[in-house]
C-alpha cells in the first residue's frame, strides 16, 4: 500500500509546467490552495484538480481497472430526407429517400476507473453520436464497445415523464435505478434540494425550463453512484450556482472510482474537471492527452478558423453588395 | 497491459445472461409495484368524482351492454342471470384487453425513461400489467356484489378467482411482451390493436353464450376448439366459478382448465424471450 499523502505525479507534465523544476506534492497542493483562494491560475500546463485527483488515486492503485474499451468503432445512421422522391428512386422501389451519415469513423480508446474524459470538437464531429453509441441508443456498425456496466447518458432536454410532477419523476427514476421504495422516498428531499427545485417539485416536469429539467435529471442520475456516466452538454443550460454544485458532484463520482465522459463546448469546464481530453474531428479522434494542452491546441485552431470564416464572409458580402449595386 | 483486465468487461449492445437479467428485474420489484399505484392515484385527479370513476366506469359499461344486448337485442335468451353473465364477461375481457394494450404502449410511451436511465426494460410491461390488475380489483368487487345481489350463492368455487386472475394477468403479460416489441418496431401496430380486440370480443362469447351457439349448429364435434380461444376460456371459467346456474357444454368443459394453465406458461416463455431479444433496441425510436 502506497502512502496516500504523497501524490505521485507523472513528472513529465509537471516538469513541463514549471519549465524544468519538478514540484513536490506539497508545493503543488500549496499552489492549488492559492488558486482556490485567489482565483489566479498559474500557468497553462499546471496540473488541474482533476488530474491531481487522478494521480492521487493512481498512487493508491485504484485506476488500473479498465471500465470502458472502445475498439475501432464506426457508427452510421440513416436520416430520412424531407423531399419528394425522384422518378429514379420510385423505380428502385423507394418511396422515401434517406441519407447515410457516417458520423463516427474508427474511434478507439480505453477509459479507467476514476477518469473524467472530456470530448471536444466542432459541431458535427461525432461527439454526441459516439456517446449515443456507447449508451446503446444507436447501433454500432463496426468495432465493439466493452464496458464494466451499461453506461447512462445525460442529454439536453431529456425528460423522464413530462406529465408527472418532479417529485414523481424522482421516485420513478430512482426506483428504475434499483432503489427500494423507502430509499427512494428518503432521497426525494435531498435530490430536490440538490436540483434547487424545492418550490417547483410538485409541478409537472413539462412546465420546467430547460435548465430546471437538466438539473433534475442530473440529480436523479447521480443519486445512485453510476459506475459510468456520460454527460452530453446537459449541464451547459444550468446556471452558475448549479454548475458549481454539479462540478462538485462529478468530483465525488470520480473519487469513488466512477468513469465520467463529458461532451462540452465550455472549454474552461473541460480543463477544470477532466483528467484527459479527446479531440474529435470528422468522426475521428485527432488528438488525445492532457486537458490543458489539447484544449490549448483546439483553441488555437478554432481562432484560425474564426479568422478564416470572417474573411470569407466579408469577401462574400462585398461580392453580394457589388452585385446588388450592378443591378441598380 | 494484461488481458486479465478485460475479463470482467461485457460487450455492450448484447443482452445480459438470463440469470443476471432476472436478478436485476427482481431488484426493481418495487418499481413494478409503486409506480403503477402512483399512476392510478394520479389518473382521475382532475375529475370531480376522482377515484369513484374506478367503480363508475365498469358499472356504466355493463349498463350499456345490458341495455343494448339484454333489453334491445335479446341475446340473453336461455341464459339465466344475464346481467351477471354479462358483467363477468365484459370485465374479464376488458382486463385482458387493457393489460395487453398497456403493455403494447409501455415501451413507446416511456421513451424518455429508457433513453436516460439504464434498467431492464421488461419492468415496463410488467408494471403496466400490475397497474391494470390493481385497477381490475374494483371490477372484481363489483362482480362479486352483483353476483350476490342477483341471488348467486356463496360457494367454495368462488375461490377459483384467486387462481384465475393471476393466470389472466400472466397470459396478458406474455402476449403484451410480444406486442410491446412489435409496437416499438412498428408504431402502426398500436392503431391495429383496437380492431383486433373488437374482432376477438365478438368471437369470444362475451355478450352471448358461444358454446350454445355452436351446439345449435351441426359442428358440435368441434366444440373443443373453443378452448383454443384464451379469451373465451378465461371468461367461461370466471362465469363458471361465480355463477351456479351457468353450465358449460360438456364437450368443451374438460379442455378449459388445462388451456387456462398452458396459455400463461407458453406465452410468458415465448413472449419474454421475444421481448428480451430486442432489449438493446428499445428507445432508439
Amino acid at each position: 500500500m502506497v502512502d496516500t499523502d504523497t501524490i505521485q505525479v507523472p513528472t513529465s507534465s509537471v516538469v513541463a509546467a514549471t519549465g524544468g523544476t519538478a514540484w513536490t506534492a506539497d508545493e503543488l497542493a500549496r499552489r492549488h490552495r492559492l488558486v482556490d483562494a485567489q482565483g489566479v491560475p498559474f500557468g497553462p500546463a499546471t496540473p488541474t484538480h482533476a488530474q491531481l485527483r487522478l494521480w492521487r488515486q493512481r498512487s493508491r492503485g485504484l485506476t488500473d481497472r479498465v471500465t470502458v474499451v472502445v475498439d475501432d468503432v464506426h457508427i452510421t445512421y440513416k436520416v430520412y430526407e424531407d423531399r419528394k422522391p425522384k422518378a429514379k428512386d420510385r423505380f428502385a422501389g423507394q418511396s422515401r429517400t434517406y441519407r447515410e451519415i457516417h458520423a463516427v469513423r474508427g474511434v478507439s480508446f480505453e477509459a479507467h476507473a476514476g477518469e473524467a474524459i472530456g470530448i471536444i470538437g466542432r459541431n458535427g464531429s461525432g461527439k454526441s453520436t459516439l456517446l449515443q453509441g456507447m449508451a446503446g441508443l444507436l447501433p454500432v456498425d463496426r468495432g465493439r464497445i466493452l464496458a464494466h456496466s451499461q453506461p447512462s447518458l445525460l442529454g439536453v432536454g431529456a425528460v423522464l415523464k413530462p406529465d408527472l410532477s418532479g417529485r414523481r419523476n424522482i421516485i420513478l427514476g430512482t426506483l428504475a435505478l434499483g432503489l427500494s421504495k423507502r430509499e427512494a422516498e428518503e432521497q426525494v428531499d435531498e435530490i430536490t434540494e440538490f436540483a434547487g427545485l424545492t418550490d417547483f417539485i410538485d409541478l409537472p416536469m413539462r412546465t420546467y425550463s430547460s435548465g430546471m429539467k437538466a438539473r433534475l435529471h442530473f440529480s436523479i442520475a447521480t443519486a445512485v453512484t453510476p459506475e459510468i456516466l456520460m454527460i452530453d452538454e446537459a449541464l451547459a443550460v444550468g446556471d452558475e450556482v448549479f454548475k458549481r454544485r454539479s462540478d462538485e458532484r462529478i468530483r465525488e463520482l470520480q473519487e469513488s472510482a466512477g468513469t465520467i465522459f463529458i461532451v462540452s463546448h465550455g472549454l474552461e469546464g473541460v480543463v477544470d474537471s477532466c483528467t484527459r481530453v479527446l479531440w474529435m474531428d470528422a468522426g475521428r479522434v485527432i488528438a488525445e492527452g492532457e486537458p490543458g494542452e489539447i484544449v490549448g491546441r483546439y483553441r488555437a485552431q478554432m481562432a484560425d478558423e474564426v479568422r478564416r470564416d470572417r474573411r470569407q464572409r466579408r469577401g462574400r458580402g462585398r461580392r453580394r453588395r457589388g452585385a446588388a449595386r450592378g443591378k441598380r | 497491459m494484461t488481458t486479465t483486465q478485460y475479463e470482467d468487461l461485457i460487450p455492450l449492445g448484447r443482452s445480459l445472461p438470463l440469470r443476471v437479467y432476472l436478478r436485476s428485474l427482481w431488484d426493481r420489484r418495487q418499481f413494478a409495484l409503486s409506480v403503477p399505484l402512483g399512476e392510478l392515484r394520479a389518473q382521475h385527479m382532475n375529475t370531480v368524482l376522482g377515484n369513484v370513476w374506478y367503480l363508475l366506469n365498469p358499472m356504466l359499461q355493463v349498463g350499456v351492454y345490458f341495455l343494448v344486448f339484454g333489453l334491445l337485442l335479446h341475446t340473453s335468451r336461455g341464459i339465466e342471470n344475464f346481467i351477471c353473465f354479462l358483467a363477468i364477461g365484459v370485465f374479464s375481457y376488458g382486463y385482458m384487453q387493457k393489460s395487453i394494450t398497456a403493455c403494447a404502449a409501455s415501451i413507446v410511451s416511456n421513451e424518455g425513461l429508457i433513453r436516460s436511465l439504464s434498467f431492464p426494460r421488461a419492468i415496463l410491461p410488467l408494471a403496466a400489467v400490475v397497474r391494470e390488475t390493481l385497477a381490475f380489483t374494483t371490477s372484481v368487487v363489483l362482480m362479486i356484489v352483483l353476483a350476490l345481489v342477483t341471488g348467486e350463492a356463496l360457494r367454495p368455487s368462488w375461490l377459483e378467482l384467486l387462481v384465475l386472475v393471476p393466470l389472466m394477468g400472466l397470459f396478458s403479460l406474455g402476449v403484451g411482451f410480444v406486442f410491446a416489441r412489435l409496437t416499438d418496431r412498428l408504431h402502426d401496430v398500436r392503431n391495429l390493436l383496437p380492431f383486433l380486440f373488437r374482432i376477438a370480443f365478438y368471437l369470444s362469447g362475451i355478450i352471448y353464450a358461444f358454446d350454445r351457439v355452436v351446439a345449435g349448429t351441426h359442428h358440435e364435434d368441434l366444440m373443443g376448439l373453443l378452448a383454443l380461444n384464451p379469451f373465451f376460456t378465461y371468461g367461461t371459467l370466471m362465469r363458471h366459478a361465480l355463477m351456479s346456474t351457468y353450465e358449460v357444454h360438456p364437450l368443451v368443459d374438460p379442455w378449459l382448465w388445462p388451456a387456462a394453465i398452458l396459455y400463461p406458461l407458453g406465452f410468458m416463455t415465448i413472449g419474454f424471450a421475444f421481448f428480451r431479444a430486442a432489449e438493446q433496441r428499445y428507445g432508439r425510436g
